[in-house]
Parts: C-alpha cells; sequence; structure tokens
C-alpha cells in the first residue's frame, strides 16, 4: 500500500498516512486529485480505481472515505477488508465510531492503524490482539487526564 | 489571558448546539480516555466554523504564532507540548507548514515517557520527510529505545524505523543489528514488529538477504501465527526478486495452508469465520511463483488447491478475495485442465455478478485465465461484450485489457477495431498512450494483412494526438520495411505494396492528421516512388507542399517531406520544373511567415533540392542501360568455382523447364494468376493453358465486385454475404449486433462443446467433477483419469473452431453459440438471486446442526452453489430510523451519526440465519477491559496456543 486516505462527504481531510517519501507539495496535489476524483463516483460504481500507475480503492461508511492507493498486482477485494478491518477496530475502540471521534482523537485513529498496518503492509491481523496492544499503551496515559472530556457534551457545527 | 478567550470559544458552540439538539451522545457511550485538552479541541471547533479560506487562515496563522512562543517557553509542561504538537499534526492534515515544531517533536520523542513518547513519535514520523536533517538526531533516540527493557518503547521505535526507512541503505545497516537481536524477543508483539521492518529492509533492499538467512528461516517457523505469516511475506518479497532460501517451502506451506484450512490454528485469527485469510493469501501468492514452471511443485499443488477451491465458504467478502488469489494461482503455475475448468466455472459467477466490485474482479481473474486456457471465455462471451458499454469506466478499462489478452489470428481486427473505439473515448485520457501501444503491439505480432495492419496506424495517427508512444515512427517502419521490398527483381509490386502506397497518399490529403502520420507517408512514397508513375507530378508535388506549410509542423517532419520530395525527383516521377515550382513556393512561404528565427536547416535543405533540380540525377532501373563493354556475360571468371564444385558431388545447373515437375500439375498454375495483371509472360506453354481454359475475352473482365465461387482447391463454401442478407427482422437488431460481435471476438477462441450441451439449468457449481474430495484421499491422479476422457471427446467431436478457412466462415459457425449461452446465463442467474432472497429453510436448519457440531465446519460446508456470487456489499449502516436525509444542511448531523454499527454482525448478510451471528459473537466478541489485567498478561494471548502445542508448535509448521 502507498497510501491511505480518510476524508469527509465535504472533501476534508480528516487522516492521511503515507508509506512512500513524497514532498509535502506532492501529496497535497495528490489528495486534492484523489477526493475530486472519489467524490465525483456514483455510489453504484464499482470501488476500485485507475488512477496513473496506481490503483484505489475506496469505500464510504456513513459520512467518511476511507481510500487506499496500491499497486497494480495487489488484490483490490483484500484492500477492501484492510479498510474494513480499521473500521472495525475504530469501531471496537471508540464505542459506536463517528468522524468526530477521529477528527478529535486522530491520534488514537493513528496507533490503530499503526498496529493493523506497518510500513504499508498488514502486520497483526487478528483484532484481539491489535486492541490488546492498543490497551497496553492506554494503561500507562491514565492518571493525567481528565476522565470525561468536553468532548462528550460539546455540541460539534461543521465548518461547511 | 489566551486561556480565557479559549474557554469563550469553546463555550460558544456547546451552547449553541445544545439548543439545538441537545448533546446527541451522551447516554451508551464508554468511557474513553482523551489526551487532548481543551485548548486543542477549541483549536479544532474554530477552524470549522471558518466560512472562508481566509478565515481560516488568519485562525490558524495565529495559532501557530501563540503554539511557537508557548513552545519556546522553558516552563512548558510535557502533557501542554503534547496538545501544542497534536495541534500542529493537524494544522498540516489541513495544509499548512508547521515546520518551526519540527524540534520539539524530536525532543518529546527523546525526554518524553509513554504516551509522550509516543506522540513525539508520530508527530515525528508524521510530519517529518525522510530525507529531513533533523531525524538524525531521532535515530539516536530510535537506538536507546531499541535497547530499552520496556516493551512499548521497543514497538515504538521498531515502528518508526519501518516508517523512517525509504532509500536509506545507511540507515538500514546502522539498525539493522538492533532489529534483529529483537527477532529473538520473547513476546510476539516485539518479534513481529522487528519481523516487519526486516520485510520492509529487504524490500528496499534486497541484497540483505544475504546477511539474514538465518532469521528469515527462523521466522517461516515461529510458533506464532502473527509472526509466521510475516515469515511467508518476506520469503514471497524474496521469491519476487528471485531469491529462494529454504528448499522445501512448497511442502511446508502446502501443510501449513492444510492446518489453516482444517482449522488448526487459534481462532483469534479468525477473520469473519475465516480462518487467517491474509496469511492464506499470501501463501498462495508464494504458491503461484513456486509452480511456475515447475511442474513438480505445481503437482503437489494440485489436490490442495482443488480442496481450497471447494471447501471455500462463500459467504463472506473475504472468501471472494481466497477465490481471486486461488484463481491467480492455479492460471500461474503448470496448467491442470480440471483445475482450469473449475476456476472457469468460477470466474463466470464472478463476471455474471451483479455486484460491480465482483465483476470488476472477475473480469480480473478472466483475463489471467485466458492466457492459460482461452477456450474458458466461451462461455461468458455476451457478458464480456456488455461490459464492454459498462457505465463504470473502471470496468470498461480492465476489459478493454481483457480484449487485448484474448486477440488471436482470428479475431484480431475486431479487437482492434474495439480498441480504437475505445481510443476515441474522451475519458480516461493517461492510458491512452499505452493503449496504442498495445494496438500496435496486435498489429505487429498478427501481421497476417499488411494493409490492415497499415490502416489500423494511419486510423490512430487521423487527427494529432497529444500522447502517443515514444519511437512509434520508429515501429512502424521497421514493421513495414517487411513488405516493401524494392523491385530489383523482374516482379511487379505485390497488391499489398500497391495498396499501403494509395492508402499513404490518401492520408497525405488530411490536413489535420498527426506529423508522425506525414513522416510515415513520406517515407513510403520515397520508398516506392516508382509506383506513383502514373500520377500527375504536380497534384502529387501540391500534395506535399500543403503538407509542408501546415504551422503545425515541425522541422524534423518537413525534412522528412523534402527527402520524399528528393527521391521522387530522382525516381523520375516529378519533372525538376514542377519540384522547382514547388520549391520556390515552400521558400517564399517560409521566409514570408512571421517567425522569428529563420529555419537554416530547412532553408539549406531547400537550396539543396533546387540545385538538384537543375541537374537531376535520374536512376531508374529500369531503363538502366549499362555498358556492353565493362561486362563480362560469360561470367568466365566463376569457371573456377564451378569445376571446382561440380568436381566434388554437386549437380551442374539444369534450366527451369527441364526439371521433373513440382507437386503442382503445372497445367492449372495459372489459375493462381489474377487476370488482368500484365503478369503473363512469354512462357508459351503457360499462355496454352490459359487459352484452352478460359475464353478469351473474359482475361479483361473486371471482377472486383463479383465474389469468387471456384477456387485453387475447389468450390468454397458460401460467403459471408449470404448470410447477412438473411438478417433477423428490425427490432431484434440491437442483439444481432451484439451477438455478431460477439462472434467475432470470439471467433478462433476454440470453445469445450461440452458447456453448450449441459442442461441449462444446472448449476454448474453443484455438478462438478467429485466434490467430496476430503482431505485424505488426496490424489490426484484418480482427479486427472477423470479428466482425460473428457480430453479425448472433445478431440472427437467435430470442433467448430478448427477449420483453416478464414474468419468469415468461422463466424458462421459459432453464430449460434452465443445464442445458447445467453439463456443460460439469464436463467442461472434469476434462480440464484431468487435463491438468496429466500433461503430454504432445511438448509437453514443444516447449517445449525453444523454449527453446533464444530465451529469449524463453516469453512467447509459451502460450496456457495446454491447462493449466487452476490456481493453483499456492506453499505454504510443504516443512519438510523428516523435519522437525517441527505440533506446538506444536516451535515452536522451527519458527523455524529455513527459511522458504523454493530460491527460484529456487520459481515452478516441480512439473510444470514441467527446461528451465525452466535457464532460469530462467540468467536468475536473480545472484552478490551477485560483484558486489561496488566501488561504481563496483554502479550501472553498465546499461551493457550503455545501451551496446547507446546513444543510441537515448531515442528507442527514444518512438518
Amino acid at each position: 500500500m502507498q497510501f491511505m486516505l480518510l476524508f469527509s462527504r465535504q472533501g476534508k481531510l480528516r487522516l492521511q498516512k503515507w508509506y512512500i517519501a513524497h514532498p509535502d507539495k506532492l501529496k497535497k496535489k495528490i489528495t486534492r486529485e484523489l477526493v475530486a476524483l472519489v467524490l465525483s463516483r456514483k455510489p453504484k460504481m464499482c470501488s476500485f480505481l485507475e488512477w496513473k500507475d496506481l490503483k484505489i480503492v475506496y469505500k464510504r461508511y456513513a459520512s467518511l472515505y476511507f481510500c487506499c492507493a496500491i499497486e497494480a498486482e495487489d488484490n483490490e477485494l483484500l484492500t477492501l477488508e484492510v479498510i474494513h478491518r480499521y473500521v472495525e477496530l475504530l469501531d471496537k475502540y471508540f464505542g459506536s465510531v463517528c468522524e468526530l471521534d477521529i477528527i478529535f482523537n486522530f491520534e488514537k485513529a493513528y496507533f490503530m492503524l499503526d498496529e493493523l498496518l506497518l510500513g504499508g503492509e498488514v502486520q497483526e491481523t487478528s483484532k484481539k490482539n491489535v486492541l490488546k496492544a492498543i490497551a497496553a499503551q492506554d494503561l500507562l496515559q491514565e492518571e493525567s487526564e481528565e476522565p470525561k472530556s468536553l468532548l462528550e457534551e460539546m455540541g460539534f457545527v461543521s465548518g461547511t | 489571558m489566551s486561556d480565557i478567550i479559549e474557554k469563550t470559544f469553546a463555550s460558544l458552540p456547546k451552547l449553541f448546539s445544545d439548543g439545538l439538539r441537545g448533546s446527541p451522545r451522551e447516554k451508551n457511550s464508554p468511557p474513553r480516555k482523551i489526551i487532548l485538552g481543551r485548548g486543542f479541541q477549541s483549536f479544532l471547533t474554530n477552524v470549522n466554523l471558518c466560512r472562508s479560506r481566509e478565515e481560516e487562515k488568519t485562525v490558524v496563522a495565529h495559532e501557530l504564532k501563540q503554539i511557537k512562543e508557548s513552545l519556546n517557553r522553558t516552563d512548558v509542561s510535557q502533557e501542554t507540548v503534547c496538545e501544542l504538537l497534536c495541534r500542529l499534526v493537524y494544522c498540516h492534515l489541513i495544509g499548512y507548514d508547521v515546520s518551526s515544531g519540527f524540534i520539539h517533536m524530536i525532543k518529546l520523542a527523546q525526554q518524553g515517557t509513554g504516551l509522550e513518547k509516543r506522540i513525539g513519535y508520530l508527530a515525528s514520523v508524521l510530519l517529518l520527510h525522510p530525507d529531513h536533517e533533523l531525524l538524525l538526531l531521532l535515530m539516536n533516540t530510535i537506538q536507546k529505545d531499541l535497547q530499552s527493557t520496556n516493551i512499548l518503547d521497543n514497538c515504538v521505535a521498531l515502528s518508526a524505523v519501518c516508517h523512517l526507512v525509504h532509500s536509506d541503505a545507511g540507515l538500514i545497516s546502522m539498525m539493522l543489528p538492533l532489529v534483529q537481536k529483537k527477532l529473538q524477543h520473547p513476546r510476539e508483539l516485539v518479534r513481529m514488529k522487528a519481523a516487519c521492518c526486516i520485510r520492509r529492509f529487504i524490500r528496499i533492499a534486497p541484497s540483505y538477504q544475504g546477511h539474514l538467512q538465518d532469521n528469515i528461516r527462523k521466522l517461516l517457523y515461529d510458533k506464532d501465527p502473527g509472526v509466521m505469516s510475516i515469515g511467508v511475506q518476506i520469503h514471497l518479497q524474496l521469491l519476487k526478486s528471485g531469491v529462494q532460501t529454504v528448499d522445501t517451502l512448497t511442502s511446508d506451506l502446502c501443510s501449513i495452508l492444510q492446518q489453516i484450512m482444517n482449522g488448526s490454528l487459534p481462532s483469534s485469527f479468525e477473520y469473519h469465520g475465516i480462518p487467517l485469510p491474509w496469511l492464506q493469501i499470501d501463501i498462495l501468492r508464494v504458491l503461484a511463483i513456486l509452480g511456475q514452471g515447475n511442474k513438480q511443485n505445481s503437482e503437489s499443488m494440485y489436490p490442495l488447491l482443488r480442496d481450497f477451491l471447494v471447501k471455500i465458504n462463500m459467504r463472506q467478502q473475504m472468501a471472494y478475495a481466497l477465490m481471486y488469489e486461488c484463481i491467480v494461482t492455479i492460471t500461474k503455475i503448470v496448467p491442470h485442465r480440471g483445475l482450469l475448468k473449475e476456476a472457469s466455472v468460477r470466474v463466470k459467477k464472478f463476471v455474471t455478478s451483479t455486484a460491480y466490485v465482483l465483476k470488476y474482479i472477475g473480469v480480473k481473474a478472466l483475463t489471467a485465465l485466458i492466457e492459460v486456457s482461452p477456450e474458458s471465455i466461451t462461455d461468458c462471451q455476451m457478458t464480456v461484450v456488455e461490459l464492454l458499454d459498462d457505465p463504470d469506466q473502471a470496468i470498461q478499462s480492465k476489459t478493454v485489457d481483457l480484449l487485448y489478452s484474448m486477440a488471436n489470428e482470428t479475431n484480431v481486427k475486431v479487437v482492434c477495431s474495439k480498441l480504437i473505439e475505445r481510443l476515441d473515448n474522451p475519458a480516461g485520457n493517461s492510458s491512452k498512450s499505452e493503449l496504442i501501444d498495445r494496438i500496435l503491439t496486435l498489429t505487429e505480432k498478427y501481421s497476417g494483412d499488411a494493409v490492415w495492419g497499415y490502416d489500423v496506424v494511419l486510423l490512430i495517427l487521423r487527427e494529432e494526438r497529444g500522447s502517443l508512444p515514444a519511437g512509434l515512427v520508429d515501429r512502424v517502419f521497421s514493421h513495414l520495411t517487411k513488405y516493401l521490398k524494392l523491385p530489383t527483381d523482374k516482379t511487379p509490386a505485390s497488391d499489398v505494396v500497391q495498396n499501403i502506397v494509395k492508402k499513404s497518399v490518401q492520408g497525405m490529403f488530411q490536413e489535420n492528421c498527426c506529423k508522425e502520420l506525414v513522416k510515415i507517408a513520406s517515407w513510403i512514397l520515397s520508398e516506392c516512388s516508382f509506383l506513383l508513375k502514373n500520377m500527375p507530378d504536380d497534384k502529387l508535388m501540391s500534395l506535399l507542399q500543403r503538407q509542408f506549410l501546415r504551422r503545425s509542423l515541425d522541422t524534423p517532419t518537413r525534412l522528412w517531406i523534402l527527402s520524399c520530395a528528393t527521391s521522387l525527383l530522382c525516381g523520375g516521377v516529378v519533372k525538376p520544373g514542377t519540384l522547382k515550382e514547388a520549391l520556390k513556393a515552400m521558400r517564399d512561404a517560409l521566409t514570408a511567415s512571421p517567425t522569428k528565427a529563420p529555419d537554416f536547416t530547412l532553408q539549406q535543405r531547400l537550396a539543396e533540392c533546387e540545385r538538384l533540380c537543375g541537374s537531376p540525377l535520374t536512376f531508374d532501373l529500369n531503363t538502366l542501360q549499362l555498358n556492353p563493354h565493362q561486362c563480362d556475360f560469360t561470367l568466365s571468371f566463376l569457371d573456377d568455382f564451378v569445376c571446382a564444385d561440380l568436381e566434388g558431388d554437386s549437380k551442374p545447373y539444369m534450366h527451369r523447364n527441364w526439371r521433373i515437375p513440382a507437386v503442382k500439375d503445372p497445367l492449372f498454375s495459372g489459375f493462381g494468376v489474377k487476370p488482368g495483371s500484365e503478369s503473363i509472360t512469354s512462357d508459351s506453354s503457360e499462355k496454352l493453358t490459359k487459352s484452352a481454359s478460359s475464353e478469351p475475352k473474359n482475361v479483361n473482365l473486371r471482377l472486383e465486385g463479383v465474389s469468387r465461387v471456384w477456387g485453387e482447391e475447389g468450390f468454397l463454401l458460401a460467403g459471408p454475404g449470404e448470410t447477412h442478407d438473411t438478417q433477423a427482422p428490425e427490432k431484434q437488431r440491437e442483439l444481432e449486433k451484439k451477438r455478431e460481435l460477439a462472434a467475432a471476438l470470439f471467433s478462433g477462441i476454440h470453445g469445450n462443446n461440452k458447456f453448450d450441451e449441459q442442461g441449462e439449468l444446472e448449476d454448474p457449481w453443484s455438478q462438478e467433477v467429485p466434490l467430496a474430495l476430503d482431505s485424505t484421499s488426496l490424489d490426484w491422479r484418480s482427479f486427472d483419469v477423470k479428466v482425460v476422457p473428457r480430453l479425448d471427446n472433445s478431440a472427437e467431436d467435430p470442433p467448430s473452431g478448427n477449420m483453416d478457412s478464414p474468419s468469415r466462415l468461422v463466424d458462421l459457425s459459432e453464430l449460434e453459440k452465443p445464442n445458447v449461452s445467453v439463456f443460460t446465463h439469464d436463467t442461472v442467474v434469476s434462480v440464484d438471486e431468487h435463491e438468496t432472497g429466500c433461503p430454504p429453510q432445511d438448509h437453514q436448519s443444516d447449517q445449525l446442526d453444523h454449527q453446533s457440531a464444530h465451529p469449524q465446519c463453516m469453512m467447509g460446508q459451502g460450496t456457495g452453489g446454491t447462493h449466487g456470487l452476490e456481493y453483499h456489499s456492506r453499505e454504510p449502516p443504516p443512519l438510523g430510523p428516523n435519522d437525517f436525509s441527505q440533506d446538506e444542511g444536516q451535515q452536522a448531523g451527519n458527523e455524529w451519526t455513527s459511522l458504523y454499527e454493530g460491527v460484529d454482525s456487520s459481515g452478516q448478510t441480512p439473510q444470514d440465519n441467527s446461528s451465525e451471528n452466535i457464532h460469530i459473537l462467540e468467536s468475536g466478541a473480545y472484552d478490551i477491559t477485560g483484558s486489561d489485567t496488566g501488561e504481563e498478561s496483554l502479550y501472553s494471548q498465546f499461551t493457550v496456543t503455545s501451551d496446547n502445542e507446546g513444543s510441537a508448535g515448531q515442528t507442527d509448521y514444518s512438518s
């Protein structure tokens, strides 16, 4: 896998993870093009795209698009399952995950992704093990934080 | 001061939204740990509240300034730094420059502990380009953390290594010893991350495998399935670069795959009921490489692959991925007819599926399949034809790939015309160059008809295109050289060459063609100038002149035109006077045009041509008179050689007329000669047969439009024209057209008649060769025996496509086929849909039995036959009963909507029975808090496994 992007239906980037070294400028350009491309797809179309020499696999979960770029010889269906596994993990961790969870706790989402994928390839396929690893990290941070933050009570108005 | 402002800002949206909808998720959301404080949240809120880009810019700029100030303060706590860094990451995400904070990230990674360290690492990995100079500082920290006794520190450092290594070999050699040491770590998690690093190293620099052979071998036999799967991936990577480290790899992997399929690995690695799918796919990929061209290896895989196809449970999306990978493996290894047939049956299910995702994969699989067994496509001809017009670009382009790989001698023209159609399609601009390249390759590969090949080239170049493959002109030249022979011998130029020249002239008439076309055409005209004698030279010159004066042409192309004019002059086709006039016009136009700098190359060339017109060097081979005094017509200088040869055992020369007649009766030799051509030589015997066989007046008949009934071999079968006359009524024209296309496309692919004879309603999945092939009685030979008689049958049957006659004849015989297959498709599909819609009761209870007996038998039971291939796409979860419409005004609400509800049961389709749900819950319900008991228990999740298997675990995988 070359990179993974999460963006909202309004085209706002929520998470980006690059497994290849591109300068920031190029990353921005690729992101812009891909977001426009994926958003213009109709719901009835298939989730795979050929873009330059890459293949784009995307999937929409509620208001979030998960979009991965893979090499030509990779298995597209498998990538869909990786995305699904990631969503499952987020869901398990956050309770019932929503876009705001990812915005406000993006570092958690990144940690989770790092446990699932390392260097662009699947590392841990066992859901249980990933969650255990994350839980172990959480144990270390308990004390310094306020138990329940403003997020729980705060309504959030989207910017667009 | 700033704190007060932040607090006010933070409370605003709360008031606002509480008034509107209350707090949407205060109940039933589990307690979660939030690292980031209010400052971060209010910042996000502010940014999101911005109405315009400018407003956002000012907010972010203000924020960045504040962050920078507070980071530089000395009394700032690590927690605050954490939060500030998260803000930086967010600013970076929405596209701002945050380079001022880089040093603080690295400092935090170095000095922080636990979470702070992680955040420091995370920010560094996300924000720093791997070539950034500050990374050197981070390397120190990584090395220290790798040597730490804290497992979490080890893990985070290993992850960072994995991310930061991109191309730098120095970095790899620096980290390698430490990472290698971690491969022996007692904890699986650390071993796994270290293995991931090794995988990454080998991917970047395969040469390192020499140092790592021992480690790599050990990884493959690790007792933890997770580590082992990464070991398999490393081997896959190595095999791709042509290295095999373990000799017994094939049998080892086969036995591992067998164990997985039997469900003997821990259930925590199951994904929606399928054990270790990722590992299975990796093993299949390795097997594909191992079996490629290796008969022995392939034979040891056949029973396993067959078992795999049969046992796979086709009710999970993951199973489709597995199935696809298995099909690809089958096509890669040494082909086995039975397996290929099984695969083609499954591919057909993919292609005819209603889900786009599966269609796409199906076409891909079919493309792979067709390279080894072309007959497998006969089954889905009509589907493929329909896919060509699919609205989805992605599927279209895959179908084009398919067309390309199924081209053969017979259908290449139709395939090419389809590809050219695709070329004119405005969308998908990026791949046009590749497409043209493919068309050219096809015309070169199947070059039976040179004129057609040239036609295709002209068609491609008909209009100006931006993206042409490099070296196109040279390719066309080298291809055409085979046909254009100079008339050094007395034979007249063949029809082919005449046609090519004619088409070149026609091509030159186009005003907006590619410059490549001009180059090619002028090359041909100059090569075959002798054929243009009959053309009025002033017209020819004005044609060249007009092309020459086109604005869009560059200098090299114009030089081509000039050299064409020169050789026309030398060939005596153009009179010097005409050329001179044309040249003068060209020169005038050149000097008159307001270009910036005069083109000296062109002017020089024009001058040369003009000078040549003054003293034309006409060189005509036909009228060339040699000086008889300089020639030795008796060839006396050869006498010595001839004598020497005759003294050996060579035979003396004999005139053609004296030789023993060849196989063909000379009486009919004249029949091959086309009437009207002037090739009737002075040979008296030929003249005799000519006059005897045909009336003298017939010789001059023009026969172009008349179809030939008699050929050299006898009566020709009915031509294509007659069947086209008896066409179906008007209303069916559409379908008829598609069928014709299908027939044309699939001609030459010799179908297996077996398929067509089968009853239409029978499900091919259920009536295949013995499905009850259990793992204990794996004998591929017995399976092979069953296939052999079938082969014989098909050989005895008069194969419809086996005629060597030209394409049209084959078309006719194949026209019937699509009809049959169309109806089989339709009926099969509708039955499937019906059955998936309402699963029969007995089936359900059957499953229940299986469930209670053994949870693992899910794998074994579903052949998927009764459930058509329907990709139950996991649509986003329903937004709740009375949730928001798709209205844009409610976006805020939408964001609150649960992204994903009920993940555990999500993989299940609505019609799945309840027992399956229970099963999933049993195996998949984890309690995070329950397992939070402490660090020690966290990483010992496999104690059960290792206890059970104990020391046997090691031998288990290898046996």
